[in-house]
């Protein structure tokens, strides 16, 4: 009995101690990329879309507005898919132009892009995600939120990261890509994200080129806080900035006249190629 | 007490935390913040907008033809393009059940066009035909400078549950691939006399109602055309080949053109279109007419000499069935199809007067980004001539003898002009593009597709490189370089277009 007592205090206090163990750099990095992942989103959104490029010297070169929807769908990662459709409203020369994708979480994303010059619809072939959005600083895979099970984690420290004049603690965490085809894909070897503490929102985000070499600096310029469908509170980012460290090129995208779930009057069925040719907002 | 101050100590820091927690929700956009903004078009019901561009542009063209062809064209380089363009577009949209578009070109070209030439017409020989003969001579000063207006689109779009209505001047464009050669996109014409480096303007619009229905990720459309509208053809190179007249079919409801076509995506991976047209041939037939006394004989065998030749060119119908295939391979790039049928009148090639028919096809990969950022479509394919009719020896005496009457002409010139000299050839059409500079400000394009002989010892091309800069919103300047030979003519050009997009 004695022994048996001894026994079970010894597997208890092994227990225990598993239990305390601190989470590993990269289970904690891991940990919360996926609570950043996995941050409640709005079913439909409809807004207008802003995206400003300023040149080295900092003056405005291009200025392109275009009309954004978006609806999300699925309960677990098989099912889930985020659906965009963009048509652009400015300037003349891309007026008419429009974009389809379809973001999911176990698949390669599916893009399609209807040019006026060419009046064709035209299923983007792959291999753009490091191309430039637009002329923007912003590549194409930047613009959407990254595969989660594309990278490695691990949390490398705390940083405080000003927002608004404001600073905030941040956790920093290291993503560095699973294969060289995704670091390939992406031209991206390293990213550090600074996450608030809260909120877990993404404040700032350093990308690193291929050769790790700091090329980039993304930070947020706004958010703003609303209640989805289900009832949870949703910090959706709505201004952000990129910095392109090595031309001293900067772009903002930034969203305005947000309209969500219900008020958004965004009808399901419009995100199809017939839609890129025809009014939806 | 050593324990009260401590939880004291707690709550606060706890406290304090939480104050600082809170701060970056106080930064969050209010909801009123946002009542600022301007409504954006779309949350109006009915809305209306004039846009379009002023552009200046200038062509420098190397004229091939020179002396030894027109005599109206003797110097080696002209300015065929000197003037400017503007372009208005109104758009409209009235809900979400109704679009409305209109682009009307207004261009102005101090080089001027000539238009009038002189006509001929002898109702008791039922002759009529225009001098576009290479001995055609002129007062230079006959040139028209007047500006010019085209009406390139005009249409309304009605839009129902599933159903799309488009009636009007529109341009219609079928087909996966797209550049110099898509074998599938047969709907609208070819301009080629185009000297503008934007891709659209090599095509013309045609009036037609346009009926879509979209299902499941398919689009079925029909369209019935009223009015044939061919390719535009450089009028030079009429002049050299002799031709006298092009006559196009009535405007009578029997000579109306058709089409279907089934397209859409199986799968995320598969894109497929399955089209058919029923129209009439973009590029002519000639029918040539010689006039001249009855044969006489000549050692017993009697010889026809012709006193007149007329060279018509006219139109003739054509079933065009047409298939697209597009399949995803992998992440990096998709291989495209694209290929017709073109059933002539003469399907067993008997009358050289008549083209033969042909199967063309183009296959090859497409990438968004290749290597180095290049976007790629690269194309290689055949076309082929069914019952092919093999050129006549013109250059043989007893065959020259045998052939000559009326109906059986030196063909060689003929079949080189439909482009079926050979029973088949190689073609190879591509489309390369890359941004550079700072915002991508900088699009240099190159768009080419060559065309051999089954021993590829003689090559036709058309290569057309163009450099674009984007000095800022809506401001553009590009230049471009042609050169092409082709069954043929002859275009060298350099174009450049400045223009402000408004």
């Amino acid at each position: 009995m004695k022994l048996i007592k001894s026994l079970l205090a010894i597997v208890l206090v092994m227990a225990f101690s598993l239990i305390a163990l601190p989470e590993t750099p990269a289970e904690m990095g891991a940990r919360l990329m996926k609570m950043n992942d996995n941050r409640p989103v709005f079913e439909k959104i409809k807004c207008k879309g802003t995206l400003v490029i300023y040149n080295s010297a900092g003056a405005i070169k291009f200025k392109k507005s275009l009309i954004f929807g978006t609806y999300t769908s699925g309960a677990t990662e098989a099912d889930f898919i985020e659906r965009y459709i963009a048509y652009f409203t400015s300037p003349a020369d891309d007026m008419g132009n429009s974009y389809l994708m379809f973001h999911y979480k176990t698949q390669p994303d599916v893009k399609y892009l209807y040019l006026k010059g060419i009046r064709k619809v035209k299923k983007v072939s792959g291999a753009d995600k490091k191309l430039s959005f637009f002329g923007s600083d912003f590549s194409t895979a930047e613009t959407g939120k990254p595969n989660y099970k594309e990278w490695n984690y691990r949390y490398i420290g705390d940083q405080k990261i000003n927002f608004k004049g404001r600073d905030f603690d941040c956790y920093m965490i290291e993503s560095l890509p699973k294969t060289k085809t995704i670091a390939s894909e992406q031209g991206c070897g390293k990213r550090i994200s600074f996450l608030e503490k809260k909120l877990l929102l993404t404040l700032r985000l350093d990308l690193y080129d291929e050769n790790l070499i700091k090329a980039k600096e993304l930070s947020l310029i706004s958010f703003t806080t609303k209640t989805n469908a289900r009832g949870q509170k949703v910090n959706y980012e709505t201004g952000l900035e990129m910095k392109n460290v090595k031309t001293g090129s900067k772009s903002q995208l930034l969203f305005s006249d947000l309209k969500i779930e219900g008020e958004s009057n965004l009808r399901t069925d419009i995100f199809s190629e017939q839609y890129l040719t025809q009014k939806w907002w | 007490m050593k324990y009260i101050r401590l939880a004291v100590f707690v709550a606060l820091a706890l406290l304090f935390t939480g104050v600082s927690y809170g701060q970056i929700e106080d930064l969050a956009d209010r909801p009123a913040d946002k009542s600022a903004d301007v409504k954006g078009d779309g949350d109006k019901d009915v809305t209306f907008a004039l846009h379009g561009y002023a552009q200046g542009n200038f062509v420098v063209s190397r004229n091939d033809m020179g002396a030894k062809g027109n005599k109206w064209l003797n110097g080696r380089y002209e300015y065929p393009r000197v003037g400017a363009t503007l372009q208005l577009e109104l758009e409209g949209n009235a809900y979400d059940v109704a679009h409305f578009f209109s682009a009307v070109q207004i261009e102005y070209n101090a080089a001027g066009e000539k238009t009038n030439f002189p006509k001929f017409y002898y109702p008791n020989a039922f002759l009529q035909y225009s001098l576009f003969t290479y001995t055609a001579d002129f007062d230079r000063t006959d040139i028209s400078r007047y500006p010019t207006i085209n009406v390139r689109e005009t249409y309304v779009d009605l839009y129902g549950k599933g159903v799309t209505f488009r009636v009007g001047q529109q341009i219609i464009s079928w087909g996966e691939i797209e550049g110099v050669e898509a074998p599938s996109d047969v709907v609208i014409p070819w301009d080629f006399t185009t000297m503008s480096n934007y891709f659209e303007y090599s095509r013309i619009g045609v009036v037609a109602a346009n009926l879509s229905f979209h299902f499941a990720k398919q689009q079925l459309q029909f369209i019935w055309m009223p009015i044939f509208q061919p390719a535009k053809l450089p009028l030079d190179s009429l002049y050299k080949r002799g031709v006298t007249s092009i006559k196009r079919p009535n405007f009578e409801a029997r000579n109306g053109e058709y089409a279907v076509r089934l397209s859409g995506a199986l799968g995320n991976r598969l894109r497929y279109g399955m089209g058919f047209l029923y129209g009439f041939d973009d590029m002519p037939d000639a029918k040539v007419k010689m006039a001249g006394p009855p044969p006489s004989p000549i050692m017993g065998i009697p010889i026809f000499i012709p006193s007149i030749v007329i060279t018509e060119m006219y139109y003739n119908r054509t079933y065009v069935p047409t298939f697209d295939l597009g399949i995803q391979m992998g992440e990096v790039l998709s291989w495209k199809v694209s290929a017709n049928a073109n059933f002539t009148r003469d399907f067993w090639g008997k009358d050289d007067l008549i083209k033969n028919p042909t199967v063309t096809y183009l296959t090859g990969p497409e990438s968004s980004n290749i290597f180095w950022k290049i976007y790629m479509g690269l194309y290689v394919g055949q076309q082929w001539v069914l019952n092919y009719t093999k050129p006549s020896n013109d250059s043989d005496p007893m065959e020259l003898v045998m052939r000559l009457n009326s109906f059986k002409i030196p063909n060689s010139k003929m079949l080189k002009g439909y482009g079926q000299s050979y029973p088949y050839r190689w073609m190879i059409s591509g489309n390369l593009q890359r941004s550079f500079t700072e915002s991508d400000a900088l699009e240099v394009q190159v768009r080419f597709a060559l065309y051999a002989d089954p021993q590829v010892k003689k090559v036709d091309y058309v290569i057309y490189p163009y450099l674009m800069y984007k000095f800022t919103n809506g401001v553009s300047t590009c230049v471009g370089f042609v050169f092409a030979k082709r069954q043929g003519d002859e275009r060298n050009m350099i174009v450049s277009e400045t223009r402000y997009s408004f």
